[in-house]
Formats: C-alpha cells, sequence, structure tokens
C-alpha cells in the first residue's frame, strides 16, 4: 500500500515536469515531494544547454537527491545488487587510479562529472520509474533545444562554427551530436506510449535532431543510426530481414556520401591515437596514467608523424581510453558492469528490452569510435542506462 | 535501520557533492574547456593602435599576441576585419605579405604564456564605416575539425571624415551707407561626422577696418567664442557676414579668401575654399569723385 502511494507521488512528478510528454497515468495525485524533485531533475538537466548554467546540475541533483531521501522515496535500505557492486568497484578502481595517476589534481579536477554520475544513477535507479521518466523526458528536451540550435543558423554555417555558435556545453563536435541516438530507443518507446495528443513533442524533438543531423554531416551519427536500427528491428525475429537490409542500405549510402566527402584522414588519425592508447597501457597496465591523463601523456609516444597535429585529450576509443587511463583492472570493472548491465536488461518485459538493449548498444557504438568520459553527456546518459537496467517489477516491488 | 544509514550516508555525500559545487563552481567549463583538442586563449594587447582610426588615413596598429594556454597554439593568426576598405601595405613579426589578405599569421607556434609582438601598417579608405575589429585565432587540422578558437576580438570605432564646404552667398558686395562693403558666406558641414572644437581661418584684404559676425543656422552647430570653437553638426551651417573697408586708392580691390581647417584629419578639401577678388571701377571712380 505504501508503495503503491510512492509510486502516485511519483508519477505527479511525471505530470509536473514532464506533462509535455503527453502522459495520461490513472492515478495521479499530487504532492509536493514529487513536484518539486520533478522541477529539480527538469532544472538540472536542462541547465546543459548553456554553458553559463552547466555546473548547476550537481547542487541541483544533490538537493533533489535529499528531498527524496528525506521523504523516503529513495530506496536506500535495500541491498546492492550485482549491478551497484560491479559499479562500485568500478569507481572505486577509478579513485585509486586518480591518486596513482601522473596528475592527480588534473584526475580529481575533472572527475566531477563522475560525481554527477554517481548522484544521478541513484536518484533513476533508487528512486523509482517516476524519475526515471523524468529524466528521460528532460533529457528529450535538452537534446530538442540543442538541435534547435544548431538549426537556428544560415546554411552555409559550417558544422564545427554552428557547434560552436550554439555553445551548448554538451556539444564539443559535431559527432557529439551523437549521444541524442543513446536515448532515441527510450525515446521512441515514450512516444509510442503517449496518447495520440501528446505525442507531437516528441515528434517535434525527433524530427528536429533529424534535421540536425543532416546539419552536422556526421558520419559517426549514421553509423549509430544505422545500428541502432538494427537491433530494434533484430529483436523482434519477424522483422529481422527487411530491417536490417533497410538499416545497411541507408547506413550504407550515407556512410558512402560521407567517406567520399571527407575522406580518411580522420580513420588514420584515430588509429594512430589508439596506438598510443595501447602504448600508454602498456606502460602503465594495472592502474593506467590516471583518469583524464590520456591527453597528457600520449604526446610522449612515438607513433610518426601525427596525422592530427593538435593536442586530442581522448582517443577515441573508450576500452582503450580506460585502459590507457585506468588500466586494466578499471577496463575490467567497466566491462564487467557492462555485462552484468546487458543481462539485467534480459529480464526486462518485451518492448523494455528492446529500447534497453538499443540504448546500451548504440551507446556501446558510440563508445569504440568517439565517446569519452571527458565529455559530461557520456556519464548522463550512462545513469539513465544502468539506472534503468534492471525490470521495472524487481526495482519496486517491496 | 538500514535505509536510516542509507539515508545518512547519501545525505553526507550530497551535501559534499553541494559543497563541491560552491567550492568549485568552474568545474564545469573546466571539463569543457579540457576537452577541446588544440584548445588555446589568444589575448590581443594594444601597444599604441589608434583608439579611433580616422577613415582615409594611414593605419599603424602595434599589437602583442600572448597565448594564455592551456594547449600550443600550432597556427596562429590574427585577422583584420573591415571589408574591403582596408589596405594593408606591410607587417612586422608576419609570415608572408599581408597585402593579399588582410590577416597575419605567425610564423611558429605560440607556446602557453609566449607573447609575440607584430605590427601592421596601412591605409582606411575614406569610405569605411563601421568598425575596425581584429581577431585572434588559432587553427590547424583536425581529427575533428575544430572551428577556430576564436579568444579575444578587439573592435576599434572608424571616425568618419568630415567634409566642410564654403560658399559665398553675395556675388557682388552689398554697400552701406558708410561706404563699406559687406559679403556673406556659409560654411557647411558636408560630410558624416560632426567638425567639433575648430577656429575657422578666413582671410580678409584689406584686413585693417574687416570685422565679421557669425550665426548659426541650426540648433546643433555654434559658432566659435568664448572658449570654445566652433561646432558644426553634420549637414549644419554657419553663416559669416563680413564687413570691409570700402575701395580706395590704397586698395583698389578686395579680396576675400576663405579656406576651412577644421579636423587635423579632414581628407575632401575639393570644397574647403573659396575666394573672390573684386575691383568695380565703379566703385573706383565714386572714390575718386
Amino acid at each position: 500500500m505504501l508503495q503503491v502511494h510512492k509510486a502516485c507521488r511519483i508519477d505527479a512528478a511525471i505530470r509536473t515536469a514532464g506533462a509535455w510528454a503527453g502522459m495520461r497515468r490513472r492515478q495521479a495525485s499530487w504532492s509536493t515531494t514529487a513536484s518539486l524533485t520533478g522541477v529539480l531533475l527538469v532544472v538540472a538537466l536542462l541547465s546543459q544547454a548553456w554553458a553559463v548554467a552547466a555546473s548547476w546540475i550537481l547542487p541541483l541533483l544533490a538537493l533533489a537527491g535529499l528531498w527524496l531521501a528525506w521523504t523516503d522515496e529513495l530506496r536506500l535500505g535495500a541491498a546492492p545488487d550485482a549491478l551497484e557492486l560491479a559499479l562500485a568497484a568500478w569507481l572505486l578502481l577509478w579513485l585509486m587510479s586518480a591518486a596513482t595517476a601522473l596528475d592527480r589534481a588534473h584526475a580529481l579536477a575533472l572527475s566531477v562529472p563522475t560525481l554527477v554520475f554517481l548522484l544521478l544513477f541513484v536518484l533513476c535507479r533508487r528512486g523509482g520509474e517516476g524519475v526515471r521518466r523524468v529524466t528521460i523526458d528532460s533529457l528529450a528536451a535538452l537534446a530538442g533545444l540543442q538541435a534547435l540550435s544548431l538549426l537556428a543558423m544560415p546554411p552555409d554555417v559550417s558544422p564545427p562554427a554552428r557547434v560552436l555558435a550554439a555553445d551548448s556545453p554538451w556539444l564539443l563536435v559535431p559527432n557529439d551530436g551523437a549521444w541524442w541516438l543513446c536515448l532515441w530507443p527510450l525515446w521512441w518507446r515514450r512516444l509510442t506510449e503517449a496518447a495520440p495528443a501528446g505525442r507531437w513533442p516528441w515528434l517535434v524533438t525527433l524530427v528536429a535532431q533529424l534535421a540536425a543531423f543532416a546539419v552536422l554531416q556526421s558520419r559517426l551519427v549514421w553509423l549509430v543510426l544505422a545500428a541502432g536500427c538494427v537491433v530494434v528491428w533484430g529483436v523482434q525475429r519477424r522483422r529481422l530481414h527487411l530491417g536490417w537490409l533497410v538499416a545497411m542500405a541507408v547506413s550504407a549510402a550515407a556512410l558512402s556520401l560521407l567517406w567520399i566527402g571527407k575522406g580518411m584522414s580522420s580513420v588514420q588519425a584515430r588509429l594512430q591515437l589508439w596506438q598510443a592508447a595501447w602504448s600508454l597501457w602498456r606502460s602503465h597496465p594495472w592502474l593506467g596514467v590516471g583518469p583524464h591523463g590520456f591527453g597528457l601523456a600520449y604526446r610522449s609516444v612515438d607513433v610518426g608523424t601525427w596525422v592530427d597535429p593538435r593536442q586530442t585529450p581522448w582517443p577515441h576509443q573508450l576500452v582503450l581510453e580506460l585502459m590507457a587511463n585506468t588500466g586494466l583492472l578499471g577496463s575490467v570493472a567497466f566491462v564487467t558492469m557492462g555485462v552484468i548491465a546487458f543481462r539485467c536488461v534480459q529480464q526486462d518485459d518485451g518492448t523494455g528490452r528492446r529500447a534497453q538493449a538499443a540504448a546500451l548498444i548504440t551507446f556501446a557504438t558510440i563508445s569504440m569510435l568517439e565517446a569519452s568520459p571527458l565529455r559530461m553527456w557520456w556519464w548522463v546518459v550512462l545513469a539513465v542506462l544502468l539506472g534503468g537496467a534492471r525490470p521495472v517489477q524487481a526495482r519496486t516491488s517491496p | 535501520m538500514g535505509n536510516s544509514l542509507g539515508r545518512i550516508f547519501f545525505s553526507a555525500a550530497c551535501a559534499g557533492a553541494t559543497v563541491l559545487a560552491v567550492v568549485y563552481p568552474g568545474w564545469a567549463s573546466e571539463t569543457r574547456s579540457q576537452a577541446y583538442g588544440g584548445y588555446v586563449d589568444l589575448a590581443l594587447q594594444s601597444l599604441g593602435w589608434p583608439d579611433q582610426p580616422v577613415a582615409g588615413s594611414m593605419l599603424s596598429v602595434p599589437l602583442r599576441v600572448t597565448n594564455l594556454g592551456p594547449q600550443t597554439a600550432d597556427v596562429p593568426q590574427v585577422v583584420f576585419s573591415a571589408d574591403s576598405t582596408l589596405r594593408l601595405s606591410h607587417s612586422t613579426g608576419c609570415a608572408g605579405s599581408p597585402s593579399s589578405s588582410p590577416q597575419c599569421v605567425l610564423g611558429a607556434p605560440l607556446a602557453p604564456g609566449e607573447s609575440r609582438e607584430l605590427a601592421y601598417f596601412g591605409w582606411l579608405h575614406p569610405a569605411a564605416r563601421g568598425q575596425l575589429t581584429m581577431g585572434a585565432y588559432a587553427l590547424s587540422e583536425a581529427i575533428d575539425v575544430l572551428p577556430g578558437n576564436e579568444m579575444v576580438v578587439a573592435a576599434m570605432p572608424i571616425r568618419a571624415e568630415v567634409d566642410l564646404v564654403v560658399e559665398l552667398l553675395d556675388e557682388h558686395p552689398e554697400v552701406l551707407q558708410d561706404g563699406r562693403l559687406r559679403w556673406r558666406f556659409e560654411l557647411r558641414n558636408a560630410g558624416p561626422s560632426d567638425a567639433l572644437a575648430f577656429w575657422p581661418d578666413f582671410f580678409l584684404s584689406p584686413w585693417e577696418g574687416a570685422e565679421q559676425s557669425c550665426e548659426s543656422l541650426d540648433a546643433n552647430s555654434n559658432c566659435p567664442g568664448g572658449n570654445g570653437g566652433a561646432v558644426i553638426a553634420t549637414g549644419g551651417s554657419l553663416r559669416y557676414t563680413a564687413t570691409m573697408a570700402p575701395l580706395s586708392a590704397s586698395s583698389p580691390s578686395i579680396w576675400i579668401s576663405l579656406t576651412a581647417y577644421p579636423q587635423e584629419n579632414e581628407l575632401n578639401f575639393a570644397d574647403n575654399h573659396a575666394s573672390v577678388d573684386f575691383a568695380d571701377p565703379l566703385f573706383i571712380g565714386e572714390f575718386e569723385d
């Protein structure tokens, strides 16, 4: 009975902060607790649309956490499950790596987003489905804002200049638009669940993102989009063949056009960075050079003449980055956590499993070529995906 | 019991996060800046460039470029922007000639903390308007093509020219009752900028006994007097009246020369001068009578 009451209060947050998503909940009731939590979450995540407000996310999440904790909305007394234990082990190794880093101050100064991740993960995982839905909806609104800011420029503006002018803290290069795709499966699920009248905001933000993809001219985005389609359609066995063919045809055409126009220099540069990351791991095998230490040390590796002469702070490959930065221990802990997360997803029901699996695989695909813990969006998306990596029934049952 | 303990630990973590956000408010911008490849912060410092360059004048812009870090600027350059009205003739401290495009590419990378001095020399077209801007950039080929790290833009408002026109209003002098002669002339500002605090220079011959008076024809212009010089607003005029001695055997003709030198940088002198050389035999004959 108590759980039902809590669920209703969280639903109020959904109505308050996520009403634009057009959700229809039968047993919703308004409460100050849930409303304030929802407002804090929405403001915290939307603050990421502007550079001047980006640091607000930490105190706002902390306030939301305090509010939920002291109103008994967080299940803080439950024993940690396997995923949470794996996460704790990985973060502990992250901390140990920072303590032994080449530049400890640098490693710790750039690890504040890790704290944001931890807070958001706890809120999403222990706060219930309502918190997670508000988070997902807020991120959809954030993505829509980013997309519109990218589009609101003359057509002759180049993609890098467009990203710079948008001045959104999460977007540093055109490839950063790929973070939207990590959550597309979850947003699509929310769209299909919404009442017909409530679907238009979802359609607007998704169409805006598609248009923004076109102007960003990012090959990674199209590659990931194709991979996500394959997963979504692939899990539905009846459509496996058709979906696979369509996705591959579209992605092959897009990639071919983009490759012809943009050349292979970025691939060659990535190979050099991967080689440098591998060499750094070989020289610091256990705990690496420290979180975010790749950029400080990779220039010491001899890979010949650099294709990209600039300072590049991350190697554009997550596993190699974790190996170089946190060593074998840190990278094995992270991979273990990922495997456990996939196993958790398998416990979900059909629709949830498909969306979660697509989101995780999309995230993994981006991580193989671009994503880095040096990005704020990487931590936030990871928190959302891991926070929902268990079946809803298992998380909310008494 | 477990929930209470967890609540205490979690609250402590939240409080710690809040404190961290207060004592380290710039963490988000620091994270973002460190994620930029080739991120540099370039600063421009004047070594005596004009606060208000004047259209049509020679231009000298000495400056210092400093890389505030944190990375080395591989291809630093300073770019001028003044449409096509800026003609750079030569420069010091730049690689190559700036005549083809108004920019200076510094020949060698600029390390964090390093400064380099350079200077531009050129000419600003009289039609130049608005402001002359300078931007410092650091560009290079990139794995992820980054926009130019434009960190600073210095702007210098261009001061447009003043165009004074002098015009005689009377073809012949008016003869006063006492025989003296009177002419009227106007000083008009046809340029785009106000002419401020100047002293008009007129030459009347014969000078002995000559007088001149001034009146303003609009609310924004003032005749010279007291402690201040003349002011003629754009489109405004001052009207002068000169009264001169009658013609005589010793002064058989009268010569009025009107030339305006209002501003040190006025460029259009075409209409700044008017003169009349008057020697009417009738007047001389009357005098002889």
